[in-house]
């Protein structure tokens, strides 16, 4: 039996489990070679067991019964009209700036590209689908990039887009209304991304 | 089980004010033995429990699912329970102060508040003196051992209820029991011998 006296604190913790693994390791190893340490465990256990006893009062069987009542006199809580704000807050100014952005811009692409000197309605759409494709990518890189730290992603994925656009612009209509498809789709995934990493803030 | 807690809020919050009854059904014997061990009487800890689940539901638009519910509810019973025992505080005067008499200065004469050593404990009576020991600790002590061993809080619960470091908080739960254990060392003498030399090493 050793002559040193028990640590009831540490004991108390490895009882409830506080302990990190090594504390827990070492505390079991000294348990196994130390009677006084072993003696105090077993009697803080009990010493705990004693102390749970204040957890003994039981409300009466009414009591949510009662609480409910109380309750039902306060008007119900209204569920919210449309989104909360938590939810578009941060990407929803971007996203109508978007909008605008891609609106105007698309338009001023479309006017002063080659089509408007003489080319024919399919050269005029092909340049405005790229002018808007482009647009978009723009407004995704710089506005959504500044927005959040979250919005880095869409600045990243911009400039991808952008890099498409590049390649796309001396194709055919398909390839450029895939590019602008690809560009809404990743537009929307990343919106997505965001939104999730606001909820979890 | 905490994440339950933010669906049911978020139901409630969305208007099915019913589901309200759930989180009171779960977290009633923890609250109610929470404000029974601080007030000291079972009809007043019942009566305040109910306006606790009240002021609750009134602030439900107020909590913030990214902390636990539990601690943000037992932020409210402690507040409501702090105020309660400021509503009530008489003024006190130390038994240990010594008292003028007309013919000189005497101590006073109080009758103790558990039985005599060589009385045998029944259950009621350990439960009723834990409870008279843990009623005498400081608030500053109470609160902690109250929360672990009552309302069955852990230690990070805890913390986050009574916004304080978790060290701090497992700093006042050892020493409230260290002066547990020597308060009611005549509680346990017929266990275990070891609770009289109860210190750390």
């Amino acid at each position: 039996m050793s002559d040193h006296r028990p640590d009831y604190d540490r004991l108390s913790a490895y009882i409830e489990g506080a302990l990190s693994p090594d504390a827990t390791r070492w505390i079991e190893l000294h348990l196994e070679k130390c009677e006084t340490c072993r003696e105090a465990l077993e009697h803080e256990s009990r010493f705990l067991e004693r102390i749970g006893s204040l957890r003994s009062i039981e409300p009466p069987l009414d009591f949510t019964e009662a609480v409910m009542a109380r309750v039902a006199q306060q008007p119900a809580f209204q569920p919210p009209a449309e989104v909360p704000w938590r939810k578009v807050a941060g990407w929803s100014v971007g996203l109508a700036a978007s909008l605008a952005a891609v609106l105007g811009l698309g338009a001023w692409v479309a006017i002063s590209s080659e089509a408007v000197v003489g080319a024919n309605a399919t050269g005029l759409l092909s340049s405005a689908i790229t002018g808007l494709a482009e647009a978009s990518s723009f407004v995704i890189s710089t506005v959504g990039g500044f927005l959040s730290p979250a919005m880095a992603l869409a600045r990243v994925g911009g400039t991808i887009v952008l890099g498409l656009f590049d390649l796309a612009r001396n194709s055919g209509l398909a390839v450029q209304l895939g590019v602008l498809l690809a560009t809404v789709t990743l537009n929307y995934v990343l919106t997505r991304m965001v939104l999730n990493y606001q909820r979890r803030q | 089980m905490d994440t339950d807690d933010r669906a049911i809020v978020e139901a409630v919050l969305n208007g099915h004010q019913h589901r309200y009854a759930e989180l009171v059904g779960r977290y009633q014997s923890q609250i109610v033995n929470y404000v029974c061990r601080m007030l000291g009487n079972y009809e007043d800890a019942v009566d305040l429990s109910q306006d606790i689940f009240l002021k609750a539901y009134s602030a439900l638009a107020t909590y913030q699912p990214r902390y636990p519910f539990a601690a943000w509810l037992f932020r409210i019973a402690r507040n409501a329970a702090i105020d309660e025992l400021r509503r009530r505080r008489v003024p006190t005067v130390s038994l240990d102060a010594p008292i003028e008499f007309e013919d000189g200065t005497g101590s006073r004469e109080v009758a103790s508040l558990g039985p005599a050593p060589d009385t045998m404990y029944l259950e009621g009576e350990f439960e009723d003196r834990i409870s008279a020991a843990v009623q005498a600790l400081p608030e500053k002590y109470r609160e902690p051992i109250v929360l672990r061993h009552a309302a069955d809080l852990s230690y990070e619960e805890i913390a986050d209820a009574l916004e304080l470091p978790i060290g701090t908080v497992k700093t006042r739960i050892f020493r409230a029991r260290e002066a547990l254990r020597r308060s009611l060392t005549d509680l346990f003498e017929n266990e275990s011998p070891v609770v009289a030399g109860a210190e750390t090493s």
